[in-house]
């Protein structure tokens, strides 16, 4: 209960102090209720394809995401931007052949962030290997209002990771690698890697997770889920 | 919007959504979910409504009836839920990941807007659903439930109301005689229908007076189907016209209304989804894999009191599928074939009256362009089948009577020669020989040599009044016994038997009966009930002999599965031999009629060729 209400102040004092909209917005919407069921939320699967692993130096080139809500991933909801300054000119060749459609043109990585932003209110965010991903969020929110990212994450590396810990299993290299970890879940290999297909792949992947660990019918309260930052 | 070409690629790959444009797809995906099921999760419950087409993304879902049988399983790609989702009713599989499986949903909403962009995509459906009502993939015209006809079914009384009846005087019929649609005629004839939807819908919703004629809220012209038409076309012709009543029609007069749930009972459960499973498996391992689900199968037949023609022509429906997906995989390994050939079954898998387990009998039929050369290949392609099939529990030919055998492996000129000879020169193996290829029936392959074979057999058979009374004499070889005593088999010899061979002394007799009078009559039929009722048509044997051998085959061919089944239940191998104890009083009682007929048919066939 005081950490519900530490966060909501911590909340409002950042939006205070925050002039940029998208993110007052977010900073102010209600955001989910930890001990409900995890169905009685809807998530953001997400992820970034940038041009390198450090968030300082490297940029996002662009970003995918997938809704899940019930329980279920609904599909025509899903989104896909490509930023601009990111987007080395020798690169957006692999951007092509994505989309059906060339939408790919590019728009400011403020404009995406707005966006992503907007998707965000009262939502979960998930992502695999969340800390780089987040890093890489907050740092692009700095740039644009001076304040990092504030929204309840999953990760669904760290859930399976403590799953192995739990069975005091060995983590060898390359375990819990998005693909490594969909292959124990008996999903299939994707094929194009883009922001997007790896987004679709890690909410596939959450529930494949989820659905293992809940047993008996009972669903998981979300906070059982949630990323400790 | 869907703009993922991962997931566009994904159903553009897989039948029916290959049959659509990239751009109708992306509009037509509107609403789809992916939801992840784990092993053992369930996706549709039997009785439940559902509102969704379901597509397996990756891994399997299993569908059960709802004694829990494995209906069908199903792998990536593959759709369920679409009878429940055109019919309306509520769901009778129960769906089960069989493995950790991400399925897609698509909304009812979409779905019928996809089925309304794209006809080929329609038919698909429309037509896996009739599909699912034919007991043969291939021989659609012979299958048992194409050949119901309407005007067999029982289906609901006609009610009807004159033309000038008010709303309220309909309503009032129809509750009196609690049905959920009336016809409206107007001098006998029918001029529209009424159900209890149009009453909700038509009168009530918008609040109009019952006074109102029913002619201003009936559907005028209604969609009608002829006595004469069969299920699978009632069923399209509902599912097309998207309506629940269908009323049947007779000389312009109504006979009855048939609604969709009377259509679906009909249907039962089908032989159809095995048949598919087979046809889908890549190895002979999994086909024989597969073909275990068999007994079940016919255990599921015997408890629905279904005849033992039918169960005879779904066993063999299955066994024609199996040897022809092992046809077709020899021919993905060896080639196209140098020649044109003809995969014949024989025996009772000829003639459809295959039970429990059988062993194999078949032959190859080859064009008369064949060289010696080509030998190697169709050596091959029998073996594999042959192994194939022993593989599946339909064990090698003890006579070797199999395409294996390289005297049975022949172009057709030889085959003339063989028919030639065995009918010229009578002798004992030559009668067995012609008892066993006279019921061949093409399985796979190319349908003119065999009909050009028959012809040529037809011709040869029907004049040569030798051969057809050393046949007859031949067949003299098995009879019924007398009846039974306590628990013996009685004997006209006085001997007592502890069991009764069910198929040599009951079903073979029936069996050389038929073939004897359909080649008497100058006709190459298969199937032994098609063989006395055109044996009848011919003129060969009386209606009411032709009748009274009918039932004594399903009567004794019956109690012969039963038995067969009791002792697979058991844990023993099914055989022909029934001990007098497993059978009822009634049961006894009926035998002993049914071999009567036989003794009194065999023996008027003797007096026909002076052989008595």
């Amino acid at each position: 209960m005081f950490k519900t209400l530490r966060r909501k102040w911590l909340r409002e004092r950042m939006s205070r102090q925050c002039n940029w909209e998208p993110m007052r917005e977010l900073l102010l919407s209600t955001p989910p209720d930890t001990r409900l069921s995890w169905k009685d939320t809807e998530l953001l699967a997400l992820d970034l394809e940038t041009t390198g692993l450090d968030s300082r130096q490297h940029n996002i080139v662009s970003m995918g995401w997938v809704i899940i809500r019930d329980g279920v991933i609904q599909m025509d909801e899903a989104g896909h931007l490509v930023i601009q300054s990111g987007l080395p000119m020798n690169q957006s060749a692999t951007i092509h052949g994505i989309f059906d459609s060339e939408i790919a043109q590019g728009i400011s990585l403020e404009a995406a962030l707005e966006e992503l932003l907007g998707k965000l209110r009262g939502r979960v965010l998930v992502l695999h290997h969340a800390p780089l991903d987040i890093a890489f969020l907050n740092e692009a929110c700095k740039q644009a209002c001076g304040q990092k990212l504030l929204v309840p994450t999953i990760d669904t590396m760290a859930l399976e990771k403590s799953r192995l810990d739990r069975r005091d299993q060995p983590i060898k290299p390359g375990m819990l690698r998005l693909g490594a970890v969909r292959e124990r879940y008996g999903l299939g290999q994707v094929r194009a890697h883009n922001a997007l297909t790896d987004a679709l792949a890690t909410a596939e992947l959450l529930l494949a997770i989820i659905a293992h660990s809940e047993s008996g019918g009972a669903s998981l309260p979300l906070k059982r889920l949630l990323a400790r930052h | 919007m869907i703009e993922l070409s991962e997931i566009l690629d994904f159903f553009l790959s897989h039948p029916p959504f290959d049959q659509l444009e990239r751009e109708q797809l992306k509009d037509g995906l509107r609403g789809l979910q992916a939801e992840y099921f784990p092993k053992g999760g369930e996706i549709l419950k039997i009785g439940q409504e559902n509102h969704l087409l379901h597509v397996v993304r990756s891994g399997a879902i299993e569908l059960h009836n709802s004694d829990d049988d494995l209906v069908a399983q199903l792998g990536e790609g593959e759709c369920f839920g679409y009878i429940s989702l055109l019919s309306g009713r509520p769901v009778r599989y129960r769906a089960v990941a069989s493995e950790d499986a991400l399925v897609y949903h698509l909304p009812a909403d979409s779905f019928r807007h996809l089925r309304s962009t794209a006809a080929s995509f329609d038919h698909y459906f429309t037509e896996a659903f009739a599909e699912r009502l034919n007991m043969a993939i291939r021989d659609k015209g012979r299958s048992e439930l194409a050949a119901t006809r309407l005007g067999d079914l029982s289906g609901r009384a006609v009610v009807q109301v004159e033309s000038s009846a008010s709303v309220a005087e309909a309503a009032a019929v129809m509750t009196e005689k609690s049905v959920s649609s009336l016809l409206v005629s107007r001098d006998t004839r029918v001029v529209g229908i009424l159900t209890d939807k149009d009453l909700r819908r038509r009168v009530v919703a918008p609040r109009l007076s019952y006074d109102t004629p029913v002619t201003e809220v009936m559907t005028a012209n209604p969609t009608v189907a002829d006595h004469d038409s069969n299920v699978a076309e009632a069923l399209l012709i509902m599912m097309q016209m998207n309506i629940h009543h269908l009323p049947v029609i007779r000389d312009d007069l109504p006979v009855g209304i048939l609604t969709l749930a009377d259509l679906l009972r009909v249907e039962a459960e089908h032989p159809i989804y095995m048949v598919g499973d087979i046809l889908k498996q890549s190895n002979a391992e999994n086909i024989a894999r597969v073909s275990k689900r068999l007994p079940e199968l016919i255990q599921r037949m015997i408890s629905a009191d279904a005849t033992s023609d039918q169960i005879g022509k779904v066993v063999t429906t299955v066994t024609d599928a199996i040897t022809r997906r092992l046809i077709q995989l020899a021919i993905q390994r060896l080639g196209p074939p140098p020649v044109k050939f003809a995969w014949l079954a024989l025996g009772s898998q000829g003639r459809q009256e295959q039970s429990a387990k059988s062993d194999q009998d078949n032959a190859l039929l080859l064009e008369d362009s064949f060289l010696p050369e080509h030998d190697k290949y169709f050596e091959e392609l029998a073996r594999y089948v042959n192994d194939g099939l022993d593989a599946c529990g339909y064990v090698y030919c003890p006579g070797d009577v199999m395409a294996s055998n390289t005297r049975w492996r022949q172009p057709l000129k030889v085959w003339k020669s063989y028919f030639g000879r065995w009918i010229a020169e009578p002798e004992p193996k030559a009668l067995m020989y012609a008892n066993i290829f006279f019921d061949l029936r093409l399985v796979e392959g190319h349908g003119l040599l065999v009909t050009e074979l028959k012809d040529h057999i037809a011709q040869l058979a029907r004049k040569n009044h030798f051969f057809l009374a050393m046949m007859a004499k031949n067949a003299m070889a098995f009879q019924p016994p007398l009846g039974f005593f306590r628990q013996f088999v009685l004997d006209k010899s006085g001997e007592h038997g502890d069991s009764l061979d069910m198929k040599h002394r009951g079903v073979i007799p029936i069996v050389e009966l038929a073939r004897i009078y359909s080649l008497a009559g100058g006709e190459v039929r298969v199937n032994s009930r098609r063989r006395l009722k055109s044996a009848v048509k011919t003129g060969q044997i009386t209606d009411g002999t032709g009748r009274s051998l009918e039932d004594a085959l399903e009567l004794i061919d019956f109690i012969r599965m039963s038995h067969q089944w009791e002792e697979m239940k058991n844990g023993l191998p099914p055989s022909n031999f029934v001990p007098p104890k497993f059978l009822s009083p009634l049961q006894r009682q009926h035998l002993k009629a049914a071999f009567n007929v036989v003794r009194t048919a065999q023996a008027a066939l003797l007096n026909r060729f002076g052989l008595s």
